[in-house]
């Protein structure tokens, strides 16, 4: 949606300075996709290949062993469709809480609103890491420990979205609402059909925000997930890293397979990963 | 109901509080009982055979202990250098790119974006097996190179430098991303004024656009900040707090003595000093962010 | 078949007096009991039954039981080792523990000090006494007390590759296909890694690593090498004697002179014998599992063949060797005839003919059945003329796991040379003591 118009852009003559930085950032940019590299041609090497140095660096062999028994001895699709799973609900269920939350607080005037507001921001500075143990009794004590339920709804929590959005709902003139008013509409009403609409850019900015983040997310679902099949690619994958196994390609195929979905997504949706994520961060 | 319609104060309130509900139960439950329970939880001294009120004993321990304290300086340590160096990396390539060709910028964005998308986890897999001090190539180029062994991450002095360089490595992606679009947003008509004046693009970097885009370095401070006091499967991962508890930090700290250990008085006491030490780091940036960056 | 009759014979013969001592009366009701394990060995007798699973043996022990009870029905759970402790703090904090447990020993000597294990000394018999060495029992006890009753064991000695050996012109220090072979420290020391590193290009002499506590037992063998006692009659940490500080000096000696992997400060466990199995490094550790998988893959093709043959850790005057012992336990349910049945059915398992030769998946703890299954392993032989240097490596200590974690550090900074070996002893054993006072103070045991 965003075009890059900026003008400098068109300015032919670049001075010295620019043009060196440009050099090394462009240099960087190709040695940072190095442990990719690494990364992918390991997988498919046999553990032997991997251990000799210096390495070939382009595999002689293509091992396909290395995917084969990832998927055969682990349920590395179940993982997947768990951190899916757990991703997209968590995040659904983000959304609706904290844009209702940052319309009220936008829009609605009711008594300890703005005590409200200041709390849920406040506790931006807090991660839920910080309380894990008290955090961690309660899932135990609701028997959440092993569930998808104990994954999400303790994310829900996060008041991330709150502040994200708010900014978004104060740009909306408040004639709209006052126009659905008139007609009669119930605050509901207005919310889901006339401004919801509109902060539809803030909304798309927090689902892709709050997906990855979750997505990524490690500590709380290594403690939540018990059994292998209820693991998230994320700590399966790191099960298999510590797993004793001599076969080093085989654990480079489980950290290849744990970045392609993601990367999927990313390339699908590169335009809204980049103009979302900005938006969410800073509204001028 | 029907109070409700003759009282519009009344149901205004309602209304505001039935919106923000499902936040305020979610948050209720997983955010504020924790900490006040966390707090609770840090006063007493509970094992298999007492459950007793310590008050500040817990806490007068930890500083006596020489391990939280090396976990404390090294978290701190982790915060400045990552947080400085992913906004100055981040600031530097953003300003070298923003006024390039789209198809440069959306190759250098994504490529430094690549390890924030593919995840901690795996990078920090990767960089796990390059630098494994018997195997790994960054190893056996150091040794080659120097004539003995080296170990970077054996070695006290380098080892968080290791974790931070991996970590900027790891978020870089997101700053330059903020900082570019920020850049973009920055209006036409004054770099083309300043271009006119015939300024130089490191003036045109330093009295313009730097300045106008604080409120994201503000808001990418009090994020990075957050995201490393609760860094975890980097250090899990790659050192494992060693050698010595070089690399030990509060994160670490807290997750050994909870979840190895089952001290979990210990470890809500430490979460509670975390606590205080998250709202002292990023208070400031904070409130600046929200009078800048909000309305 | 005519195997197993004689087998059959010779164990009724030893457990005589069980069979008819089952069951009986504790209760009409019928019960249900939930046993626990972490993954052990798969199938009931045997991994290339079908079907095998971790929990075919419970299942089937069950169902045995089952018949001659009735009213008890078992539910069988595994339960993945590397979440065992969230898992069992947790059960403990909201009362759901399992009536059964099967796991190691050492492990599980934390769950007997908050008062979630209960005794079995009332269903050993005097028979069981004898027929499993007295270097398990240690491991089984806290304070006289019996919280496990042992049924498999496994131990964990080196490995190294026969192929370098004698590549390194090392021969004579080559043991038997199916030896442990014992070398002097001297021996280890000044001939056999130094051939090895001086003839064998790529190739690291011996594995050592101390990144985590995984595997550290090896570790503490070596720290006890000179016969430092480690525990003193206090129970309390005395490594820091002549002997232990020598033992120390001794692996940071290795170190320096290129005698171990590099870097072994931020190595795993797991590294080492990744890279041992890639022919990188010429001795390495083992136990009966990590061996018997090793067979395997060479076997399947896994990993490549080559002559690898077992070792002691070695020692001054005697090698060490130590062993992980498992068995059933009994959780503290707080009701009275759930504990009963639980515990009949542990006697009922670890003491059945037929039942204890699925002990034989690691090593069988008792003489009789090593001695009836010998045949089907070739290394009893060795293990069992081994099991005189078997010292007990955790005390079964409240703690343990803190305690762990106290070594590695210390072990870290004395290999990167932050500290002598006097300074790191010193500070293990002085650190060490706080963690086992104050999991005394945090013991039911000893309050």
């Amino acid at each position: 949606m965003k075009k890059n118009h900026s003008l400098i852009s068109k300015i032919k003559r670049h001075d010295k300075l620019d043009l060196v930085v440009n050099v090394i950032v462009f240099i960087l940019a190709i040695i940072n996709l190095f442990p990719f590299y690494y990364l992918l041609t390991s997988s498919v090497k046999s553990s032997a290949a991997i251990f000799k140095m210096p390495p070939d660096w382009w595999p002689k062999t293509f091992e396909t062993k290395n995917y084969l028994d990832l998927f055969t001895g682990q349920p590395a699709f179940r993982w997947a469709a768990n951190s899916f799973l757990v991703s997209i609900i968590t995040t659904i269920m983000v959304v609706i809480c904290a844009s209702m939350a940052a319309y009220a607080v936008s829009k609605l005037d009711f008594p300890g609103r703005n005590a409200i507001y200041m709390i849920f921001i406040g506790a931006l500075m807090i991660p839920k890491e910080i309380f894990i143990i008290p955090l961690f009794q309660i899932v135990t004590k609701f028997h959440l420990t092993d569930t998808y339920a104990g994954m999400i709804l303790p994310n829900v929590a996060a008041t991330f979205g709150v502040f994200l959005l708010k900014g978004f709902f104060d740009t909306v003139p408040d004639a709209i609402r006052e126009s659905g008013k008139l007609d009669g509409a119930g605050e509901m009403t207005v919310f889901t059909r006339l401004v919801l609409p509109i902060v539809k850019p803030g909304i798309g900015a927090l689902f892709i925000l709050n997906f990855v983040n979750i997505w990524n997310d490690y500590l709380w679902q290594m403690l939540i997930a018990r059994s292998k099949s209820m693991m998230t690619l994320m700590v399966g994958t790191a099960s298999i890293m510590q797993e004793i196994s001599p076969n080093f390609g085989y654990k480079m195929a489980g950290a290849a397979v744990a970045s392609v979905p993601m990367l999927i997504i990313f390339i699908c949706f590169q335009r809204y990963f980049t103009s979302g994520i900005t938006m969410g961060a800073v509204k001028e | 109901m029907k109070s409700t319609q003759k009282n519009p104060r009344l149901r205004a309130t309602l209304t505001g509080y039935g919106f923000v509900a499902p936040q305020l139960i979610f948050f209720a439950v997983f955010t504020i009982y924790p900490i006040f329970e966390g707090i609770r939880l840090s006063l007493f001294r509970s094992t298999a055979v007492e459950n007793t009120f310590v008050g500040l004993e817990n806490y007068i321990n930890l500083f006596q202990d020489p391990v939280f304290v090396k976990s404390v300086l090294n978290t701190l340590f982790l915060v400045v250098v990552i947080t400085v160096g992913n906004l100055i990396l981040g600031l530097i390539i953003s300003l070298a790119i923003f006024d390039k060709k789209n198809g440069y910028v959306s190759f250098v964005r994504s490529t430094f974006y690549l390890p924030v998308i593919v995840s901690t986890v795996v990078m920090a897999m990767v960089w796990k097996f390059l630098l494994n001090p018997a195997n790994g190539l960054v190893n056996w180029y150091l040794t080659k190179a120097s004539g003995k062994s080296i170990n970077l991450l054996g070695n006290p002095n380098t080892v968080l430098w290791v974790i931070a360089f991996v970590t900027i490595v790891a978020s870089v992606g997101t700053s330059i991303i903020m900082y570019v679009a920020s850049m973009n947003g920055i209006s036409t008509e004054m770099l083309e004024a300043a271009k006119v004046d015939g300024a130089s693009k490191l003036k045109v970097c330093t009295k313009i656009v730097v300045p106008l885009v604080k409120p994201t370095t503000l808001y990418l401070s009090v994020t990075t900040i957050i995201s490393i006091l609760k860094l975890f499967v980097i250090i899990q991962l790659l050192s494992d707090g060693g050698p010595n508890n070089s690399s030990m930090t509060m994160m670490y700290y807290l997750y050994r003595n909870a979840f190895s250990y089952n001290k979990m008085y210990v470890a809500s006491a430490v979460g509670v000093i975390m606590f205080v030490l998250a709202v002292l780091i990023a208070l400031p940036q904070f409130i600046s962010m929200n009078r800048k960056g909000g309305k | 078949m005519k195997k197993l009759l004689a087998l059959l014979l010779a164990l009724t013969m030893v457990l005589a007096m069980c069979s008819t001592a089952f069951a009986a009366g504790i209760t009409e009701d019928p019960v249900t009991l939930n046993l626990w394990l972490t993954p052990q060995w798969k199938g009931v007798f045997s991994g290339d039954e079908e079907g095998a699973d971790y929990d075919s043996f419970f299942k089937e022990a069950a169902a045995r039981y089952n018949e001659m009870n009735p009213n008890v029905t078992i539910n069988v759970e595994v339960i993945p080792a590397d979440t065992r402790d969230e898992r069992l703090r947790a059960a403990e904090a909201t009362d759901s523990l399992p009536d059964l447990m099967y796991e190691g020993a050492f492990t599980m000597a934390a769950y007997y000090h908050s008062g979630s294990i209960v005794d079995l000394d009332d269903i050993i018999s005097d028979e069981d006494r004898a027929d499993i060495g007295e270097g398990i029992w240690e491991n089984c006890m806290i304070e006289d007390h019996t919280f496990i009753f042992p049924f498999a064991h496994m131990p964990g000695t080196l490995i190294y590759n026969a192929d370098m050996f004698r590549e390194a012109g090392l021969d004579d220090y080559i043991g038997g296909e199916y030896e442990i072979v014992t070398w002097t420290p001297d021996d280890f020391k000044n001939v056999i890694l130094p051939a090895l590193r001086d003839n064998l290009p790529g190739v690291y002499p011996m594995s050592l690593f101390a990144v985590n506590n995984q595997a550290d037992t090896w570790n503490l063998s070596y720290l006890r090498m000179f016969g430092c006692p480690f525990f003193d009659e206090t129970g309390h940490l005395c490594a820091n004697d002549e002997n232990g500080v020598k033992a120390l000096q001794y692996i940071i000696d290795l170190y320096n002179e290129g005698l171990t992997v590099p870097g072994a400060e931020s190595l795993s466990s797991n590294d080492c014998n990744a890279m041992f199995q890639n022919k990188m490094i010429a001795i390495s550790f083992t136990n009966t599992t990590l061996h018997s998988n090793l067979e395997a893959d060479m076997a399947s093709g896994n990993v490549e063949e080559f002559d690898e043959r077992l070792a002691n850790i070695p020692g001054d005057p005697e090698p060490k060797s130590f062993t992980y012992v498992s068995g059933l336990m009994a959780m503290n349910t707080h009701d009275d005839t759930r504990i009963a049945v639980s515990k009949d059915f542990i006697k009922y398992v670890s003491t059945d003919p037929e039942l204890v030769i699925a002990s034989k998946n690691s090593l069988p703890v008792r003489a009789s059945v090593s001695a009836a299954v010998a045949d089907e392993l070739p290394y009893a032989e060795a293990y069992n003329e081994n099991a005189k240097y078997i010292f007990n490596f955790s005390n079964n200590m409240p703690g343990y796991n803190e305690l762990r974690n106290v070594l590695f550090p210390e072990i870290q900074a004395a290999l990167i040379g932050q500290k002598t070996a006097q300074e790191a002893m010193d500070s293990y054993v002085e650190k060490g003591n706080q963690v086992i006072d104050e999991g005394r103070a945090s013991s039911v045991v000893y309050n």
